[in-house]
């Protein structure tokens, strides 16, 4: 290599570029949450919190034609499926996931390869055919549109992100340790709760934040089974951009970018605490 | 009175991924006495780790009987069997501390946390890892993780212990260091240990009885000096130490011992062994059991005549000659039969006496060193 | 001993079966009824007459496909080439995605190969971190910078490089780049995954033997990455294939894909049987790739030394 640190100086400026591409969009959409104007979004005319007033309820100067957000009422109610939606959601499919990664990995039986296939299935589809697989089985056999409903979408395909997760702990983990365990006159249940869940913990908890941001965010499966009083905080975004682009818009997914971003450096910090 | 362990006829098959079956244990049958140190010694794939994966509760037998005290264990658990194992890798639990791990057996077994303590404690001494309690497993070197799997392994006094290959992962110093250990423990604790190697010079050190197994059947049972001076086939005879197998016919026999004829026509007198005559045999030379001398050396005609009576006596050439420390390891051409390894004295006078490739030397193997196989090699 | 497999019988394999069915039991019958009842109706629904004011009529009817595939020639039902142009487009929009994703990721994926391992987890963290940030608020981000009003435009304008705002959204081109920019963790991902275990000391050993750094490049580090490439491309073209959301927000009625018409025969025009066989479609043209590539990998591994099976 002739010239290895002006390569490396080549590759560290596209790197620049590259994070650039992937943040600017973001930040952009930060940065004008706190922009005053309000008929024209990309022009900076003074700093202003009025957009998280709305948003939160509170009384502003603005025009009521400038805001989404009639009734804060909306917003929360949206807020609160969606976390109903979400934390039910995690809990069934980080225990089924969780299952279905014990059996493919500790034991031999012949649907083995099927469940790790059935596993796969919901990753390979494109989520609008699982979606309208979902809403015509629903509607088919008269189940009403709901919360429930969702939920039940919800815990087909994450299982499989929660299976995914916990397997690849779990085939980091040494099966010697559970067979010392017995040897050592530990029974079967006594050795999971002592040896195999606290080694496989990070994998199913990192499984289960997975599940619950995937749940959160998940718009094209809901989309098509949530009802109408159902509605979740992504569908509720989705609809408020296809009737138009008003300023609080920004405000609402800055704090959903907080959130995120939150929720997901927990997982990154469990996970490496795990190792 | 029943022996500690009993094995009756225990038969195992696996099936390879394509499909075809083998048998891993293939109708053995064994009994452990207490406070016996017995080795299975066999190279891998033989089936002495099925057998002890049997014992210990993590495989079914296909057929056969497994019997500790007299009483059957097939149909308990793992967990519920008076064994316990040292794993070849340790298996020490990663999220539990050293003490934690050692009291393991305890805890699940309800005893109270003050007794577990005490106990603890007395095994950790024993390993001399005392006051390392505290320390996270991950801190441990290799032979402090083997002696913690080890402490774990006896705390709960099992009748018997399983030791799967546990001194596999260590350099040669400390190897030779735990061997000796081992050996000590177990007869310091009285519990009888089942360890498992495919490390011949690890089996001949800390053995009482050595099992050598091949195609998951026994190919010899005994003592140490057994298995290594009068091997029951060719098989133990090669795996265990560096041999010469030399194929023989056997000439004549008569009340005195028998007279046999090795490949390049020299014969031998075997005094106090008597084979049929015309039969088929193979002759055992260990390496370190042959006298070499230069063959200018060799005396007058009478004096090769007498020590021609007592033995075999070849000469060669010296074909390539390696320096092992304390010894050199030859390799002899001999007309008519294949070269013969021979382990000679080293010391400082050994190098002036040269060894160069290229030597006419004299062999000569005592009679009484000369083991007889039957059949062909 | 993973690779055998022991006879099933004795007190172990008993016990073991009694686990096993515990394990089992709930989320089996969970997905049998959910995820794998659905598909089924779903298959069958594609094959039913469509009713008269959006409901279905149990007879058997092949016209559903026969309007995507031509062969549809009735009163009621025709064969119109516009469905086929739309899944052409989003195969086409589909496989652009792939290929920006790959054009973009794969030297980033080398950048941060290089970097030392701290660097390296933070850089991977944020790469990944978008993920999970929600996907309508990052298409948003787009919307606000494509429009004729938007941040982009702006931009131009005001440097003087455009005298009227382009169209940029509602374009084929706002379409992939939304999808680009939303699936570049799905390709990161697994190229990472294979320009990390590249050894560096092939790189050095193929030069050292004489090659060229395109000839390196070409014999050595493209084939070794070969399966990050084709894996990543897949991951980000299942998804990009079915997307609806993306070409709603940044396509508008102009660039409308599958997904798009699949929505409208389900929530507009209430066509469910049409719409399920557009959803089978898609679902076949998806399983096709994946045999096509598991096949490939099996041919891989075939050639690859066996000497780590025991």
């Amino acid at each position: 290599m002739s010239a290895p640190r002006n390569r490396i100086g080549l590759l560290g400026l596209y790197g620049v570029l590259f994070f650039a591409f992937i943040y600017a969009p973001i930040i952009l959409i930060v940065v004008f949450s706190f922009n005053a104007n309000p008929v024209n979004m990309m022009i900076w005319s003074g700093f202003t919190l009025d957009w998280y007033r709305s948003i939160f309820g509170l009384s502003t100067g603005l025009d009521e034609l400038s805001l989404y957000v009639q009734s804060t009422d909306q917003l929360l109610k949206a807020v609160r499926n969606s976390l109903i939606v979400a934390l039910t959601t995690t809990l069934v499919a980080t225990v089924f996931g969780t299952s279905v990664a014990l059996a493919v990995a500790r034991f031999r039986f012949r649907l083995r390869s099927f469940y790790r296939a059935l596993m796969f299935m919901p990753m390979i589809m494109p989520d609008i055919v699982l979606g309208i697989a979902l809403l015509v089985f629903f509607v088919s056999f008269g189940m009403s549109l709901g919360l429930v409903s969702i939920i039940i979408g919800h815990c087909t395909f994450l299982t499989s992100y929660v299976f995914i997760v916990v397997s690849a702990r779990l085939a980091g983990m040494d099966r010697s340790l559970e067979e010392a365990s017995a040897d050592l006159g530990a029974d079967g249940w006594t050795t999971f709760r002592k040896v195999t869940l606290p080694l496989i913990l990070p994998g199913v908890i990192g499984g289960a934040l997975l599940a619950f941001i995937i749940s959160m965010d998940d718009l094209v499966i809901t989309y098509f089974i949530s009802g109408v009083d159902s509605t979740t905080l992504p569908v509720f975004i989705y609809g408020m951009l296809r009737r138009g682009i008003k300023p609080e818009i920004n405000a609402i997914a800055t704090v959903m970018l907080v959130f995120s971003f939150v929720v997901a450096s927990l997982g990154l910090y469990l996970r490496s605490r795990g190792k | 009175m029943p022996p500690l362990l009993e094995i009756r006829d225990a038969a195992r098959q696996f099936v390879t991924p394509d499909g075809v079956r083998v048998a891993a244990l293939d109708g053995l049958s064994l009994t452990v006495s207490d406070n016996e140190f017995v080795t299975l010694l066999g190279p891998s794939g033989c089936g002495k780790t099925t057998l002890l994966r049997t014992i210990s509760g993590f495989e079914d037998l296909d057929s056969g009987d497994i019997l500790i005290d007299g009483a059957s264990i097939l149909d308990r658990p793992a967990h519920a069997r008076p064994v316990n194992t040292v794993f070849q890798n340790y298996a020490l639990f990663p999220h539990m501390n050293v003490a934690r791990n050692v009291g393991y057996s305890l805890e699940v077994a309800g005893v109270p946390a003050r007794e577990r303590t005490r106990r603890v404690g007395e095994a950790l001494e024993l390993v001399s890892l005392s006051g390392f309690g505290e320390r996270s497993v991950r801190q441990l070197s290799g032979g402090q993780q083997q002696r913690v799997a080890l402490a774990r392994a006896i705390v709960a006094r099992p009748k018997l212990l399983l030791l799967d290959e546990p001194l596999s992962a260590l350099d040669r110093n400390l190897r030779q260091k735990m061997q000796e250990e081992l050996k000590l423990l177990q007869h310091e604790l009285g519990i009888s240990f089942i360890f498992v190697t495919h490390d011949q010079e690890e089996a001949l050190t800390m053995s009482d009885r050595i099992v050598v197994l091949d195609g998951g059947r026994i190919q010899q049972c005994g003592g140490p000096e057994d298995v290594y001076y009068r091997p029951a086939n060719a098989f133990v005879a090669r795996f265990i130490g560096e041999s010469n197998l030399l194929a023989a016919t056997v000439v004549s026999a008569d009340a005195g011992g028998s007279l046999v004829e090795i490949a390049d026509g020299t014969r031998v007198h075997l005094a106090g062994r008597s084979l049929t005559p015309g039969a088929r045999a193979t002759l055992l030379v260990r390496p370190e059991a042959i006298d070499l001398s230069a063959a200018s050396e060799t005396g007058g005609a009478s004096a090769g005549a007498a020590r021609r009576d007592d033995g075999l006596a070849l000469s060669g050439r010296l074909a390539q000659a390696f320096f092992g420390g304390t010894d050199y390891r030859l390799a002899v051409e001999v007309a008519g039969l294949d070269p013969l390894k021979v382990t000679a004295r080293g010391g400082i006078g050994a190098a002036s006496a040269g060894f160069a490739p290229g030597r006419a030397v004299s062999l000569f193997v005592p009679q009484a060193a000369i083991h007889v196989l039957e059949g062909r090699p | 001993m993973t690779g055998r497999q022991a006879a099933s019988h004795g007190p172990n394999a008993l016990r073991r079966q009694a686990a096993l069915a515990l394990l089992l039991a709930a989320p089996t019958l969970f997905l049998a009824v959910f995820f794998v009842g659905p598909l089924a109706l779903m298959f069958v629904y594609s094959w039913l007459e469509p009713g008269l004011y959006g409901g279905v009529e149990w007879t058997f009817y092949h016209l559903n496909f026969g309007r995507i595939f031509g062969w549809a020639n009735t009163r009621y039902e025709s064969f119109d080439p516009v469905y086929l142009r739309i899944f052409a487009r989003s195969l086409w929009l589909a496989l652009q995605t792939s290929f920006f994703c790959l054009l973009l990721c794969y030297p980033a994926a080398f950048w941060v190969s290089r970097l030392g391992p701290r660097a390296r987890n933070l850089f991977i963290f944020l790469i990944t971190l978008p993920f999970f940030v929600s996907l309508v608020v990052r298409l948003f981000a787009w919307v606000l910078l494509l429009r004729p009003t938007g941040f982009v435009n702006q931009a131009l304008l005001g440097l003087g490089l455009v005298e009227r705002p382009l169209e940029i959204i509602y374009t084929e081109a706002a379409v992939v780049i939304g999808m680009v920019y939303v699936f570049i963790p799905f390709m990161f991902l697994p190229l990472y995954a294979s320009v990390e275990k590249l050894d560096a000391s092939l790189v050095e050993a193929s030069q050292d033997l004489g090659a060229s750094r395109f000839q390196t490049f070409r014999k050595v580090v493209l084939p070794l990455t070969l399966p990050g490439i084709v894996g990543g491309s897949i991951i980000v073209f299942i998804p990009s294939l079915g997307n609806f959301v993306v070409p709603s927000l940044l396509g508008g009625a102009k660039v409308m894909m599958t997904g798009n018409l699949i929505e409208q025969q389900f929530l507009s025009a209430r066509n469910w049987p049409f719409g399920a066989a557009l959803g089978m479609t898609v679902m076949a043209a998806v399983l096709l790739l994946l045999v096509v590539y598991v096949r490939l990998l099996a041919r891989d591994d075939d050639a690859a030394p066996s000497g780590a099976r025991s």
